[in-house]
């Protein structure tokens, strides 16, 4: 995960001293670390670079706080999943997904996912992802964060835990019961497709 | 058994290529250390607010603590002066 060449220990020890030079590489460092999280789940309407940006503030902002017992990768996943989270939290309402609003890939996925077991194709793979990402845009915030690393993303419970700070039985009540709601809206979407 | 739709939906948006690894944009870095500078501006000017509003506080109590302490010999003092000014007007009324 750390780039070739850069001490994270010193660094950290230059940043806490106001070192500008050794913060910008620790930006530039952990840059696609905090990008990948600020894409998966990067709410509707707040751009992205905005998000990172947040991010890196409140990184710089707490590093007086991080204790060294876990690798500082880690520290800084959990600062950009919270504020992923609080900027999902802000967010006023959750649409309601409709089988008009999807593109005709998108359909296409939907209605093979739905009929068909044969494996997608490179084309519906990405319009999967897309599918999948406005479904669980659908759900709260803290369901969507959920299924989002444990479905998406393939994390494990334990990892989820450690992310997010949640305990590992609410994690999987809110995964269960979350799944259920997005069967219901599959169901709710393939009856759109008969009318 | 049913067919879990959301599993192969979701099972199918793994197989999607990964995003193009993000290049920073130019100047974040930039705007990220202001930024943290502008916040550490910020918390000094608020440690100093704190520290004038704190003292503030504290020179009022001590006020009203001595006004409350010293009620009492003030109250005495001011009857003291009654006293001296009517034995003065007195002694000037004697023949």
């Amino acid at each position: 995960m750390a780039e070739a060449g850069l001490d994270m220990a010193a660094c950290l020890e230059r940043v806490r001293q106001r070192d500008e030079e050794a913060a910008r590489s620790l930006v530039r460092e952990l840059y696609p670390l905090v990008m990948k999280i600020v894409r998966s789940h990067l709410p509707r309407r707040i751009d992205e670079e905005d998000l990172a940006q947040t991010i890196f503030g409140k990184m710089f902002a707490h590093i007086d706080q991080y204790s060294g017992t876990v690798p500082f990768e880690h520290w800084v996943s959990r600062v950009a999943v919270n504020t992923c989270f609080n900027a999902l939290r802000s967010e006023r309402c959750r649409p309601e997904l409709r089988m008009a609003d999807l593109n005709e890939e998108e359909a296409d996925v939907l209605e093979n996912v739905v009929s068909t077991d044969k494996a997608p194709d490179p084309a519906e793979r990405l319009a999967a992802r897309d599918l999948a990402r406005k479904m669980l845009e659908m759900l709260s915030p803290k369901d969507r964060l959920i299924l989002s690393m444990l479905d998406l993303e393939e994390r494990s419970v334990a990892e989820v835990r450690q992310l997010t700070g949640w305990n590992a039985s609410v994690i999987k009540v809110r995964a269960f019961r979350a799944r259920i709601k997005l069967r219901k809206q599959f169901a709710k979407m393939m009856k759109q497709e008969e009318i | 058994m049913k067919p879990d739709n959301w599993k192969r939906l979701a099972a199918a948006a793994r197989q999607a290529p990964a995003e193009p690894p993000a290049e920073m944009p130019f100047g974040l870095d930039t705007r990220a250390i202001a930024d943290w500078q502008a916040r550490r501006g910020d918390n000094e000017t608020l440690s100093w607010t704190f520290l004038l509003r704190s003292a503030l506080v504290c020179s009022a109590l001590i006020m009203a603590l001595s006004v409350v302490v010293n009620y009492q010999s003030l109250q005495e003092r001011e009857l003291a002066a009654e006293a001296i000014a009517e034995s003065a007007i007195q002694m000037s009324m004697l023949p």
